[in-house]
This record gives C-alpha cells, sequence and structure tokens, in this order.
C-alpha cells in the first residue's frame, strides 16, 4: 500500500518558551511506528533524548532539527530540553508504513535552507532512490520585531500543509510550518512557501524524504557480467579493481554453446581442484556502499548430470571469514543449502535437475550481529521464484562489505555453468529477480571523432605496426568479439600526451523493451593494449547524451600487449546512481585517452558494454469473456510499463484497443486471432494513464 | 423490447475471507444477478459457482485495486453465492436486473479500462450497444482503505437517462478498497459514452461498463379449436 495521509496516524504541535517543554500526541503510539519531530527555536537547539536527528540547523535562527525515533511503541510525550531559554515551536507525528531499519531515502545536501525574504524554498533533495516515498518538508519564520507569529501558505510541488503552529514571547514570535508530500516516482523534491512574517527577518526551512517499509528502490548494481566478452584472455589481469574479475583459481572457461542469455556463459569445470572467480571488497565492489546488507543473483546450470558430490557454487564473503554465506549444491537431497555464517545449513523445498538454468536471488544481512540471509531459488529459466526459508546465524557486524566468488575454494570434481550475474548494495532491490544481460561493441556504422589533433592517436595491427591515424580503420580494430590478442592484435593507442585529448567511439545499443525488459545498468570492458610494458597512462569516460562521467581517471593501466592483456572493468556511472532510460544507452559513447604520458604507446585492443537488464513481469490487466486479455510487461520496481498486449480470440470478433501514453491517446484496431504488442519503453509509473479494450459486438 | 429494470440490489459483502453478498430481495426467476467483486490481488477472483464472468480490470501498480463483473440468470431456488477468499480481502456486491434477453447472454456490450492517474475524477470510458434498450452498469473501484458509503458522488453521462447510483461501498478490510457503480438506460443503440462521477479521495481507478440488453418481444399465443373449447 503507497504511502499517503493515511499513513499519519496522528499529529499535534505546540510552543513553549524555556529549558523545557514535552511534544505531545493525543494518543500512546502503536509499536513499529516512526515518531518524527520537528522542532524550530531561537537558539540553542539540543536533539531529544532517544531522537536520531536526520538533519539539523544549529547557527542561523530560527535554529531548527527534524528528528525521528522508529519502532516507538506506548509512547504520548517527549521531552524537549533546549540547552538555555529559547522560543520553542514544535511538531510531532506518528507514521505508520516507514521502514523501521533505513526510513531515510534522501536529504538535501549543505545546511539547511535560510532566508529573509517574504518566500522561502526548502532546498532540493537529490534524486530520491525510493519508489515509494514521503517527502516531510518545514518552514520556520523567526520574527524579533512582532508579537504575532508569521504563518505561511502557497506551499509549491504538490505539499500540503498538516500542521502550522505559531508562539509569542516578550515581543518575539516563532511560526513553524511542516508540510507533507508523497510519490511513486523518482524526483528531486522541494517546496517553496510564502510567509507574512516580516520581511527582513530569519527563517529556516528543510525537506526529507522518507521510504516505505518494503519499498521497491532504484537499481544500483555494482557489479554484473553474462560473459558476454566472450575470452578467458586476462580474466583477472588489470589493477585491483579494474579487471574483468579481481583474481581467479584454476582455469575457468567462457563458452558460446549454452548461454542462458545473450551468447557466452561461464564453464567452470574441475576434477579435485578448486576453481573460482572472484570480486573483491577492496576490488571491483569497492564502489559497494557498506551498507551491510548485499543482494546478490546469479543463475547456474549442471550440465548433462548433477555433480556426484556437494558442490559449492558461489559465497559471498565479508571480512570475517566465518560469517560467510555460502550457496552449494547437496548430492545427498539434490537440492539447494545456503548457510548463513556458522548457522544452520538451510535446504531449498525442491530438488534441482541437471540441464535446466536455476537463478537464485539472495539478500545477506550483516548489519547486527544477528546475521541473516533472505533468498529465492528458481527452479527453471522461466519459472517463477519460490522464496525459501531464511537462513540465520550470530557474526560480527559487517562494516567492509561482501566480495563474491563464483565457485569453490575446496577440491572439487564438478562441472558448472554461469550466467547473468547481478550485485546490488541496496537492501531494498532485493529481491533483484530476473536480468538477462546482452553486449553492445563499437557501432559498425559509427564515427570515431577527436576532438583535439588526430595525431595525438594512431591504429596499430599486427600487435604493433602503427599507422596514422584513421577512423574507420580504428573502428573496425576495435569491434571484434572476443577480442584477438597476440600476434594479430588491432586497435588503437594513444602515442602523443594529451590529458584532454580522446577517441570517442559510439556503440550499439539493445532496445529493451523488445526484450521485455527495463535497463538497469551498464558496464564497460575496454582490452588494454600497450607498445611496452613500461608504465603509461590512459583514462576512460562515458557520455549518455546528458553528460560526461569519469569512469576511470588517467593512471598506469599496466597494459601491454601480451596474450594475457589487462582490462579496465568499470560501472558505467558517475559518482551518483546512474538511472537508465532507452534514449541514455542510445546516446552512449565510450571516450578513451587523456593519457598523461602516451609513453609507450598505450590504448585498446576493443572495447564492450555488458547491458544489464531487468525482464518485466507479465501482468493480466483486462478480461473479457470470450477470450480478450490484455497484459502489461511491467517493471517490478518502477512499474515502469514496459510493452502492453493485446490478445483477441479464435473467431470472428476483434477489439478496439487504446491507451494513454505521456498524455497521448492511442488506439489501436486487433482483428480477431491476434496477439499484438505494444512496446512502451515507460521507466516512471507515471508514464502510462490510462488503457481499455472494448471487444466487438457479439 | 422493453428496457430493463432494476429491482433491488443486494447486501454488500466484505472482509478478509470468503465473502457471501446478499441476494436483491424479491429475485426471480430469469432475473439477472450482476456480481461485482473489488480485491487488490495479482490473481483474479477464484470460480464463484454458477456465475460466469464477464470481465475484469485490474490496476497493477499503486494503490493496487481489481474490478470483476460476473452474471447469472437467476433461478426458481435461487441463493446468495460465496465468493472464494482471493487473499487480502473483498468486496462484493449484486445488482439485480429484471426484464432482460430471456436466453443465453445478456450481455450486449462490455468493456474494461484502467485510470492511472491519482485524483479524484472519475471517468468511466463507455461501449458501443447494438440492440435497443440496454441497461447499462458503469462500475469502478479503488484501493482506497476507508470505511464509507459516501465515498464517491455526482454519477452523470448526458447519453444516458435515469442515472441512478446503485453502489457506493468502501471498506477497510485487509488493504481496503470498494465499489462505486450507477445504472443509466440506453433506449437507442449506440455509443453510450464516458460516465463521470467524483470520489473523496484520490487513487488509480479499474472501470467497467457493461451493457445489459432488454428481452424482445411477447410470446407468441397458439389457439386450438377442440370441440369448442379454446385451449391455450
Amino acid at each position: 500500500m503507497p504511502l499517503s495521509i493515511t499513513n499519519i496516524i496522528q499529529s499535534d504541535s505546540g510552543f513553549f518558551v524555556g529549558i523545557l517543554g514535552n511534544a505531545t500526541l493525543p494518543a500512546a503510539t502503536t509499536a513499529g511506528n516512526t515518531v518524527i519531530l520537528v522542532i524550530s527555536q531561537s537558539n540553542n537547539i539540543v536533539t531529544p533524548v532517544g531522537f536520531v536527528a536526520d538533519k539539523t540547523s544549529t547557527f542561523v535562527a530560527p535554529v531548527s532539527g527534524i528528528y525521528r525515533k522508529s519502532n516507538v511503541g506506548a509512547e504520548s510525550s517527549w521531552a524537549i530540553a533546549p540547552s538555555s531559554s529559547a522560543l520553542v515551536s514544535w511538531t510531532v507525528l506518528e507514521i505508520e508504513g516507514l521502514d523501521p531499519d533505513n526510513p531515510v531515502d534522501t536529504i538535501t545536501a549543505g545546511a539547511m535552507s535560510t532566508g529573509t525574504g517574504a518566500t522561502l524554498s526548502s532546498g532540493t533533495t537529490p534524486v530520491s532512490a525510493t519508489y515509494d516515498g514521503l517527502m516531510l518538508a518545514f518552514h520556520a519564520c523567526l520574527d524579533t520585531t512582532t508579537a504575532t507569529p508569521g504563518t505561511w501558505s502557497g506551499h509549491t510541488n504538490g505539499f500540503t500543509e498538516v500542521e502550522y503552529v505559531g508562539g509569542t514571547d516578550t515581543g518575539r514570535s516563532l511560526g513553524l510550518s511542516t508540510s507533507l508530500n508523497y510519490s511513486l516516482s523518482l524526483g528531486a523534491f522541494s517546496t517553496t512557501a510564502t510567509k507574512t512574517a516580516t520581511v527582513g527577518q530569519n527563517s529556516t526551512a528543510n525537506v526529507i524524504v522518507y521510504t516505505a517499509t518494503g519499498a521497491k528502490r532504484a537499481a544500483n548494481v555494482v557489479a554484473c557480467t553474462g560473459f558476454e566478452f566472450g575470452t578467458t584472455a586476462g580474466l583477472a589481469t588489470g589493477n585491483l579493481g579494474s579487471g574483468i574479475f579481481d583474481a581467479i583459481t584454476g582455469t575457468p572457461s567462457v563458452i558460446n554453446t549454452d548461454a542462458r542469455n545473450g551468447t557466452y556463459c561461464l564453464e567452470l569445470a574441475a576434477s579435485a581442484a578448486a576453481e573460482n572467480c572472484l570480486w573483491q571488497t577492496n576490488g571491483a565492489l569497492s564502489a559497494a556502499s557498506s551498507t551491510g546488507q548485499r543482494p546478490f543473483r546469479a543463475s547456474f546450470k549442471f550440465p548433462s548430470s548433477l555433480p556426484s558430490g556437494n558442490t559449492v557454487l558461489f559465497s559471498l564473503e565479508p571480512t570475517t571469514a566465518v560469517d560467510s554465506v555460502v550457496v552449494r549444491y547437496v548430492s545427498a537431497s539434490q537440492k539447494i543449502g545456503l548457510k548463513q555464517g556458522t548457522g544452520t545449513e538451510i535446504l531449498s523445498d525442491s530438488t534441482v535437475s541437471a540441464n535446466e538454468w536455476i537463478s537464485v536471488d539472495l539478500r545477506t544481512d550483516g548489519r547486527t550481529t544477528a546475521h541473516k540471509c533472505d533468498w529465492r531459488v528458481t527452479y527453471t529459466q522461466n519459472g517463477n521464484p519460490i522464496d525459501q526459508t531464511q537462513a540465520t546465524a550470530t557474526g560480527v557486524v559487517n562494516v567492509g562489505g561482501w566480495a563474491v566468488r563464483i565457485g569453490w575454494t575446496a577440491s572439487t570434481t564438478a562441472t558448472v555453468r554461469y550466467d547473468d550475474i547481478v550485485v546490488s548494495d541496496q537492501g531494498g532491490h532485493y529481491p533483484l529477480g530476473n536480468y538477462i544481460i546482452q553486449s553492445i561493441v563499437a557501432d559498425p556504422s559509427g564515427v570515431l571523432t577527436i576532438p583535439g589533433a588526430t595525431t595525438d592517436f594512431q591504429t596499430f595491427t599486427a600487435n604493433g605496426t602503427l599507422v596514422a591515424w584513421n577512423a574507420t580503420t580504428a573502428r573496425n580494430a576495435i569491434d571484434e568479439l572476443p577480442v584477438v590478442v597476440g600476434a594479430s592484435a588491432d586497435g588503437f593507442a594513444q602515442v602523443a600526451t594529451s590529458a584532454s585529448n580522446y577517441v570517442e567511439i559510439p556503440m550499439t545499443t539493445i532496445d529493451a523493451a523488445s526484450n521485455g525488459a527495463s535497463i538497469r545498468a551498464v558496464r564497460m570492458l575496454a582490452c588494454g593494449w600497450a607498445a611496452a610494458t613500461t608504465a603509461a597512462t590512459l583514462g576512460f569516460r562515458a557520455n549518455d547524451g546528458t553528460g560526461e562521467m569519469t569512469i576511470r581517471s588517467a593512471i598506469d593501466v599496466n597494459f601491454d600487449n601480451t596474450t594475457t592483456p589487462a582490462w579496465v572493468c568499470s560501472m558505467v556511472k558517475g559518482t551518483s546512481r546512474q538511472d537508465w532510460t532507452q534514449a541514455k544507452l542510445d546516446a552512449l559513447v565510450f571516450r578513451v585517452g587523456f593519457s598523461t604520458d602516451a609513453s609507450p604507446a598505450v590504448g585498446i585492443n576493443a572495447i564492450y558494454g555488458e547491458v544489464a537488464m531487468r525482464v518485466g513481469d507479465l501482468i493480466e490487466i483486462l478480461f473479457v469473456d470470450g477470450g480478450f486479455y490484455t497484459h502489461f510487461r511491467q517493471d517490478p520496481d518502477s512499474a515502469g510499463i514496459i510493452s502492453i498486449i493485446f490478445t483477441t480470440p479464435v473467431g470472428t470478433r476483434g477489439a478496439t484497443c487504446s491507451w494513454t501514453n505521456s498524455g497521448t491517446p492511442n488506439s489501436i484496431y486487433v482483428p480477431a486471432n491476434t496477439v499484438h504488442e505494444e512496446l512502451i519503453g515507460a521507466t516512471d509509473i507515471a508514464q502510462m494513464t490510462a488503457v481499455g479494450m472494448e471487444p466487438d459486438p457479439v | 423490447m422493453p428496457m430493463p429494470t432494476i429491482y433491488n440490489v443486494g447486501a454488500i459483502a466484505s472482509g478478509t475471507g470468503a465473502v457471501t453478498p446478499g441476494l436483491p430481495l424479491g429475485t426471480l426467476a430469469d432475473d439477472i444477478l450482476l456480481l461485482l467483486i473489488e480485491n487488490q490481488d495479482a490473481s483474479g477472483i477464484g470460480t464463484v459457482t454458477g456465475y460466469t464472468v464477464i470481465t475484469n480490470a485490474f490496476v497493477s501498480s499503486g494503490t493496487l485495486t481489481r474490478l470483476t463483473a460476473l452474471y447469472k440468470r437467476a433461478t426458481s431456488s435461487e441463493s446468495a453465492p460465496s465468493i472464494p477468499d482471493p487473499g487480502d480481502h473483498a468486496v462484493a456486491r449484486i445488482i439485480g436486473i429484471r426484464g432482460c434477453i430471456n436466453t443465453g447472454s445478456p450481455v450486449n456490450a462490455s468493456a474494461p479500462n484502467t485510470q492511472l492517474v491519482s485524483d479524484t475524477s472519475v471517468s468511466i470510458p463507455g461501449v458501443t450497444t447494438t440492440a435497443a434498450n440496454c441497461m447499462i452498469i458503469a462500475a469502478f473501484s479503488t484501493g482506497t482503505d476507508v470505511a464509507s458509503t459516501t465515498h464517491v458522488s455526482g454519477f452523470a453521462n448526458a447519453s444516458l437517462a435515469n442515472v441512478t447510483e446503485r453502489i457506493d461501498n468502501w471498506v477497510i478490510a485487509g488493504g481496503g478498497g470498494g465499489i462505486g457503480a450507477c445504472t443509466g438506460e440506453k433506449a437507442t443503440a449506440g455509443a453510450t459514452g464516458a460516465t463521470t462521477a467524483t470520489i473523496v479521495t484520490a487513487n488509480f481507478k479499474a472501470l467497467i461498463t457493461i451493457a445489459l440488453q432488454g428481452a424482445t418481444g411477447g410470446r407468441a399465443i397458439k389457439r386450438r379449436r377442440v370441440q369448442g373449447l379454446i385451449l391455450r
């Protein structure tokens, strides 16, 4: 149930002068609910006992704060104790349905908004990450020239005032307005209100976004692969955190005969040996926030037959090794077992079969010593996920994140294939769900461009023969997949120092909607080359049509011209979360260059993107007797409509089908015995506003 | 071909398990029982014994709501139907219509829609009838969690005669939800146009319009003269 005014169980506001007062509610709170306390004072604000300060302003009067107490039961009064006598206005709300563990979605950067004008903005939050948010704002005005407290009105951007309180003392006054708004979409939120207080007197304002419990969150994929790079050359070669993987054990293969999606998958095949691929917390996962939670998804397959013995499939490993999450095949039961730390291994509810792509979604949570792991299993490629019993254990509070290891470290005889691996660092992103990962390459019809001197770059063939720049030659040299290394290697390289010059590479694109999916993330993979093993710097950037993002600053990339080339791999994002759209992927270009030495010549053999897409859920929306259906292919996180599927039955009756997309009404006649899919590609719940179906008369 | 009439509306039923809406008082054989059910589960309503699903519409985002319309031709020993537990909650009510076509399906036209804008304005798209004297039922549901019998007001449709509110029931069972419905008369075949209304609390809506066709003319009477008696 989305957050709304009905989640505000009760609220009240008040005013006092002095060093002690109480914020009160008419009735005792209910356990599990959240108490939000908004305080504005003439001076000397102190965090009330038992509360967390979500945002405070302590320097410019009226000093103010937004405070929170989660999971509050049977309380109705809270002390407010300024450090010295002050005018104090307060508003308290009991709110049902906020996330009890991580209720704050986003707050404004820097100090609260202050001013003396007739209007004041709350400030603007960064783009939120929750798809079910409650925005709380306040405006407070302190007037030292009148005993009439100012009021606030005209709250913009859909905010509605829910509480106002004003008070006065010895010719001064303080007015506090609290307003709320709700949203099922991502956004940057702000509200401006107009005061009646004297212009020239100080005001303070702010806004916070809170998230509902269980709310879907915007994707923040920190690592992914579908093995679409198609090679094991240099699989773990490169600077720590830049390689395809940070480390490998054994001889993993990347094969093209059995992919779950795309062309390639990983095969680990060992006989009494260890074999695995690793992403480390100080490597590929160093950008992941150490929230203590880690949603993860992997798909795997036992080709031909089930393993004869127990086989560890993958593990999530914190700093304290015994607290690892281990997922394995258990031969005695032919089930999947998941063990959190030193706790009891939980077996899946059903057995698994050979020759099926099986997917496991899990979220491990080590934020407290009570570790837990929620998980689900999808037993066939297009099956429905089945929730499993939660695994628990006592462990060390995780502050360093979770490494991800695909495969096993012990002596094992098994053959397992893997595909579509996804790692997120947002607890609310669980379950990650059905992902497909496909590749993009340098667009064979695109034109490579250089903004500066083209003499800064050359193309190479035969692993070392450098010739003058030619855009077509360069493009054709870097678009092969898998990459060609060794004696026949070709590509382009920077040969003259220029920290600002680069080669811009247009990439191919993928129509997510036609795949029934939404774009979640893109990982860049660049296979490096250098004329010698001497250190040389190279940088990587991207542009999605809305702005440039630095993927890797120009540093020594450890490139060479061997058959184990170093790679530079990184998620394509700037300093903040990247919310992908079809338009951004269509516009995506990579920029390679920015070398501060270019000696030896340093460049790339090839460059790819792995595009991680979340397959939408198929949901029946409309039905009319006789076999007329309308289905949505819907993004399970944003609720955006990926496509609409109209189905008419065998016979003589078709249907007139209608929908409204971005405010534009559309209509189509679907004849009898037809399935018509209309691609929408919406990334937001708000884009589609209506759908209908009227069958022909009988 | 006379216009069907609404002879009664049964008692509302709601709850978090199976529910049994009341039969409209005075139900006779051949009356049409139009059953409207609101729930919020992605899965539809299970089988309601004796009832045929006409149409349903499901709002799959925001505050979920599904509206399902079923019908049954009443028998002489009719009893209230049991709606199987759909999961979270169900709200159900029956409109009784008399004078519909007396064989086969009485449905002349139907159309489901969803409105995915959270506002207080309701606009239920219409249908195009192909027969004279159709009783139009325009219904909608929202998932608003409130206990109210005054949640909807102002049903209107300039293309229909005698627009009358028939159902206005919102409940707080489970996640909450409710149904609003009106009837109107479409004397001549053609487009009914949209039916509009206003609700108290903004929300997404599942919308359904159904046209029930009136009965055809009177029975033919055959007479045989046998030895001076007239047998009918």
